[in-house]
């Protein structure tokens, strides 16, 4: 129940900050902001919670990135197998709105003649996941009580 | 109380930060809302009807003639079922057989013009401009390589690019507003009725 319910709150707090940052588009400088916040409120969310056993971060964590991973999955997938690779991206960046402003700091570098942010995206499942548990470890460690 | 306050707060405040930005943004631009030719009127209308996105991609296999372009010129790509617009697509063509365009997964990059010949549609376009001009226009647009592409991106800002905004802000730098009518984006059709423009071909 506590998994479902901080799960919940995740995908609220994403599909709000996507928004909000979508908006904030419009005004350079206050998107890059927005997106720090998200990057602060989603390690708030880790680090103030009750029952914080490695197994509920886990499970938290890979359930509010699986659509996430999903995606990105089927971006890499050969075409034809899932659908459109290149679909599946352009949903993935919808996904993660919220990190687009930090996304486009990295501007200018290249991989194997893609833009480094494109493999950021595509691994942005697994660090925002691992972002989660490390704060949620963070706040095991210096030992912040529940606010439940 | 201190924890408490911080749940509530953090799923309160993105909502309470969009709903501010939404009344900026309409104030601000007003008229785009009330508009019923703007390009969200536009994109709802056609999604009604069940149009989405860039349309139904594919390779077409379009035969038109690339002969004469010149770099500076653009060139428009549709597929069918494009809801926000006739063409789907816009690149600027830089001189020696690439564009520079703009893709959600290589950014703002180059590519072979040739790509062009998977659009069932191509329209290329020339701005009315003197060559030193359009020079300097290619050197702004090589600038902007590998910035990230947004397919939402504003007008305003130099970070977030989609594919109408690489050509439409290389231009403007050079006095030349291929886009001046009110509108919170840009589409490739815009360019197609600007006054600055002359139709070289449409296939």
């Amino acid at each position: 129940m506590f998994i479902f319910k901080r799960v919940i709150r995740l995908y609220l707090i994403q599909l709000f900050a996507g928004i909000a940052v979508a908006l904030a588009i419009y005004f350079p400088g206050l998107d890059l902001a927005l997106a720090f916040l998200f990057c602060l409120v989603i390690g708030a969310e880790a680090v103030i919670y009750k029952g914080n056993s490695w197994r509920s971060i886990l499970v938290t964590a890979l359930v509010w990135q699986l659509p996430g991973l999903l995606l990105s999955m089927q971006s890499i997938a050969p075409a034809g197998m899932w659908g459109e690779a290149n679909y599946g991206f352009f949903v993935l960046q919808f996904w993660y709105t919220p990190l687009v402003p930090l996304l486009s700091c990295l501007a200018g570098y290249f991989i194997q003649g893609k833009p480094i942010y494109y493999y950021v995206l595509l691994g942005a499942p697994l660090l925002l996941g691992l972002y989660y548990c490390l704060a949620a470890a963070l706040g095991r460690r210096v030992g912040v009580k529940p606010a439940i | 109380m201190k924890l408490t306050l911080i749940r509530k707060l953090d799923l309160l405040i993105f909502p309470l930060l969009g709903a501010i930005l939404f009344t900026a943004l309409f104030i601000m631009e007003y008229r785009v809302f009330t508009d019923p030719h703007a390009i969200m009127r536009t994109y709802i209308k056609n999604a009604e009807q069940g149009r989405t996105g860039y349309g139904c991609a594919g390779y077409y296999n379009n035969s038109i003639s690339f002969a004469g372009l010149e770099p500076g010129d653009l060139v428009l790509g549709a597929y069918p079922g494009c809801a926000y617009g006739r063409y789907s697509h816009v690149g600027i063509y830089l001189g020696r057989g690439e564009v520079m365009e703009g893709f959600v997964d290589l950014g703002v990059n180059r590519q072979p013009l040739e790509h062009y010949r998977q659009y069932r549609e191509i329209c290329l376009l020339r701005v009315n401009a003197p060559r030193a001009v359009k020079e300097r226009v290619i050197a702004h647009v090589s600038e902007y390589e590998g910035r990230l592409f947004y397919p939402l991106a504003f007008r305003p800002g130099e970070r977030i690019f989609n594919c109408t905004k690489i050509m439409w802000k290389a231009y403007l730098q050079e006095g030349i507003d291929l886009a001046p009518a009110d509108d919170l984006w840009i589409v490739p059709d815009v360019f197609r009725r600007s006054p600055r423009v002359s139709v070289i071909r449409i296939n």
